[in-house]
């Protein structure tokens, strides 16, 4: 299937495009892809009728109905005939709710790798780096039914030229390689590797970082980089702020505070990851806009209000995931004005409201650590 | 000190201090009994509260303004108050004197008040708490009141405060009425300072979910004492084919309206599923846009208060399900949504102002399906449809059948019980 107006915006620099050379671009591109979703899913069709939508007259982005993250959970849609099925992707499931399951077709499955490696080289830089992995050696093993979490890492390793992991599963509860670890950390530190160290958030601190603070052991990590994704809601309980977790990382593996990076990304809409930029930011590409709602009247709100997140990319073509309202409640800082230097929404996410189930990737994995 | 617990009010006093449970137990237990007060005066200071609260100035209406205060000041009012005595006990005196019966032989009886009342409260809607410890006052008890722990809603207590104003004479005023009360909370975990309660008390009476009150109900009791229990319950609608062709459906609308816009649907007698009565499409639409209508006026008497985001996504999710593969009538907002498909269930309750509708051609065929944890049927059908149905469903287990638009409305029998019966003991004399 062709999309030339997809394609064109995916030629572009990540963060260069301003708001008024972007809009036109992204909103064409999205009309393109709500128009293809819009004639070959059908339950997608029955909404946007019910609506009263009609995807050739979309003007502007706050008009394009979105789909709530938890449909993923009760609905499988495509936009592709099942044969074209490349691989399925679960969200974590949790002890309360549901897995959400979104399909691939390998034009989608290789547009989302592009689009997320692209984020992920602009800001780590164009570098082959060591990875040390906080996860299970399993977790980057490859299979075509594939969790979320394993589905992140491994996507990540692309920029990776050695990978190790440093968490073994025993009777089914993960345990933290201490051993192997220091050793990595050491090796690193004695050849002046640039590693990576890269786990789910609660996991880096409470498990690595908590752990070297008590033992007084530190690490200098010379132009290393520290990613953190997913579940901070067990930390929130624990009272630890994302600057806390920035400070006390530094702290320990000798990093800029700079280099201790925070990634954010959802399954429903997979290869949109948005890291925090210097500035503590996260920033919308090119191929994506964002939009915060009012939690009661669902309007669109004002640069700065809190509310609602609805994430708008068109980079997905086999299942209609181009305008998501999750459950997390961010705002929008500003607009092509952030200091770091990078175009498009610059914004917060806060977190889930009260009542929001523990869901993150990070959080489950934490429930099985021993 | 580990058996203390957090006080929001004590002995006619509005308090935020923690209290070790053995020394609040010992006073209230030693606190001015109220068996020698007329009831009749008790009666005369909740009606002077209840005209309290009816004052929209009254700072209570700012701080809790989707609480039901005008409904508790309702409740609260000497007619009712008086009603619910006589429809428990035959008379307003029975806890005042003994009174004469003849049944062959010429006895007298008179109610006395059981001693300590404790109400763990659930945390969905502190209003039916703050009943339940009127009635305990009523039957002129001691009554301490488990408020829940996590919650930072201190209605309860905010309204003892200003029972405690309310003066009719220096003997009998709100401060002297309100001296046998406390409101404390605690964590549930805390299981040595719930044992210490549950040992004194002398009726227990559990407000919570299933799971909650047979872990409460699990806690060491005197063995004379009586356990009432108000656990999960749940609700629905059903008007029958001849109302709904020749009934004033706007009407009906708004009154349905009303029950499912009031406590966001929390309260037990919250109706989550309307049964028409009906095979027509026609007719479940007509109704729908009708209520859609009326929900939306319902707002304007009735506030929205914003869902969590976790509820607002539950909602929109719904909303999204029900517009790919069924029907969905919903606000622009989050405000209120109907849904409805051909599945012959209830529910599920989401609150929030949700609500289903769906079709079936013979209301009895929902004796089929009833679940045994029905507590109120809002019920608009024609007299004799109305005698079957409310015989069918009561034998299948339902406590209670409203018009509907009262469906909330608190009214003793509740769950099946007249509780102020429950709150005394009857002692004879020949």
């Amino acid at each position: 299937m062709d999309f030339p107006n997809l394609d064109q915006l995916l030629s572009k620099e990540v963060y260069t495009c301003d708001k008024k050379e972007k809009s036109e671009l992204l909103l064409n591109a999205v009309k393109e892809v709500s128009q293809h979703h819009f004639e070959r899913c059908q339950p997608y069709r029955r909404f946007c009728q019910k609506k009263e939508f009609e995807p050739a007259t979309l003007s502007l982005l706050k008009d394009l109905p979105y789909l709530p993250a938890s449909i993923f959970k009760d609905a499988l849609l495509l936009s592709i005939a099942e044969e074209k099925i490349f691989r399925t992707i679960s969200s974590s499931a949790t002890s309360f709710g549901k897995p959400s399951r979104i399909v691939l077709d390998k034009q989608t499955s290789k547009r989302q790798s592009k689009c997320f490696n692209k984020v992920v080289l602009e800001r780590l830089g164009n570098k082959r780096r060591e990875f040390i992995i906080l996860d299970t050696p399993e977790s980057i093993g490859r299979n075509n039914q594939i969790t979320a979490r394993s589905s992140t890492i491994r996507s990540l390793l692309f920029c990776a030229g050695k990978t190790d992991t440093c968490v073994n599963e025993i009777d089914g509860s993960l345990v933290l390689d201490e051993d192997k670890i220091d050793s990595l950390l050491q090796n690193a530190e004695e050849e002046k590797t640039q590693v990576v160290i890269f786990g789910f958030t609660y996991i880096l601190y409470s498990y690595v970082v908590k752990r070297l603070l008590s033992t007084a052991k530190k690490y200098r990590l010379s132009g290393g980089k520290i990613i953190h994704i997913g579940g901070w809601k067990k930390l929130e309980s624990e009272k630890v702020t994302p600057e806390k977790l920035m400070e006390d990382c530094s702290k320990v593996f000798g990093v800029n505070s700079d280099d201790v990076i925070d990634f954010y990304g959802f399954t429903e809409q997979s290869g949109m990851i948005y890291p925090t930029c210097e500035a503590g930011f996260r920033h919308s590409p090119v191929w994506g806009d964002i939009i915060i709602r009012d939690p009661l009247t669902l309007q669109p709100m004002d640069i700065g209000q809190k509310g609602l997140m609805q994430f708008i990319t068109p980079i997905q073509t086999s299942y209609p995931g181009h305008s998501v309202l999750t459950e997390d409640i961010g705002y929008i800082q500003g607009v092509d004005t952030c200091t770091c230097g990078r175009k498009g929404a610059f914004f917060k996410v806060l977190g889930r409201a009260q009542h929001a189930e523990v869901r993150g990737c990070g959080d489950i994995m934490a429930e099985k650590f021993a | 000190m580990k058996d203390k617990v957090n006080v929001d009010f004590y002995l006619g006093r509005r308090l935020n201090e923690q209290i070790g449970i053995k020394e609040l137990l010992d006073s209230i237990s030693a606190a001015p009994s109220l068996l020698p007060w007329p009831t009749e005066k008790i009666i005369l200071i909740l009606d002077e509260f209840s005209k309290l609260l009816l004052d929209k100035k009254n700072s209570l209406h700012q701080r809790y303004p989707d609480s039901g205060l005008p409904y508790i000041a309702a409740w609260c009012r000497k007619s009712n108050i008086t009603q619910v005595l006589e429809n428990s006990f035959g008379s307003i005196q029975a806890l005042d004197q003994y009174n004469t019966r003849v049944n062959g032989i010429i006895k007298s009886y008179r109610a006395f008040p059981r001693g300590l009342a404790v109400h763990w409260m659930a945390g969905n809607v502190p209003t039916i708490g703050f009943l339940s410890l009127i009635q305990g006052l009523l039957t002129k008890n001691r009554n301490i009141i488990k408020a829940p722990s996590s919650s930072s809603d201190t209605l309860l207590a905010d309204l003892l405060d200003h029972l405690s104003t309310v003066g009719c004479d220096n003997t009998y005023c709100g401060k002297n009425l309100t001296q046998s009360i406390a409101v404390i909370r605690y964590d549930h975990s805390r299981t040595k300072v719930g044992e210490a309660l549950s040992n004194q008390a002398d009726i227990r009476i559990f407000w919570g979910s299933d799971q909650s009150v047979a872990k409460l109900k699990s806690l060491p009791a005197k063995l004379s004492s009586t356990d009432i229990i108000f656990s999960n319950k749940t609700s629905f609608m059903v008007i029958d084919h001849s109302t709904l062709k020749t009934g004033n459906l706007q009407k009906i609308a708004k009154q349905a309206a009303i029950d499912i816009s009031v406590f966001e649907q929390k309260a037990c007698a919250s109706p989550h599923t309307l049964f028409l009565e009906t095979t027509e499409d026609e007719d479940l639409d007509t109704f729908a846009h009708l209520l859609l209508q009326a929900l939306g006026n319902t707002l304007k008497i009735i506030p929205k208060r914003t869902p969590s985001s976790k509820e607002s996504s539950a909602i929109l999710n719904l909303r999204t399900q029900y517009d790919m593969f069924h029907k969905a009538w919903y606000s622009d907002g989050l405000e209120f949504t109907i849904l409805s498909d051909t599945d012959m269930k209830f529910g599920p309750p989401v609150g929030n102002r949700t609500m289903f509708i769906r079709k079936i051609d013979n209301l009895e065929k929902i004796a089929d399906i009833l679940p045994d944890n029905i507590q109120t049927v809002g019920i608009l059908a024609e007299l004799s449809r109305f005698d079957t149905l409310t015989a069918l469903f009561a034998e299948k287990g339902v406590q209670r059948f409203a018009k509907i638009g009262t469906m909330t409305h608190f009214e003793i029998p509740w769950d099946g019980y007249f509780l102020p019966q429950y709150l005394v003991r009857w002692v004879s004399r020949q």
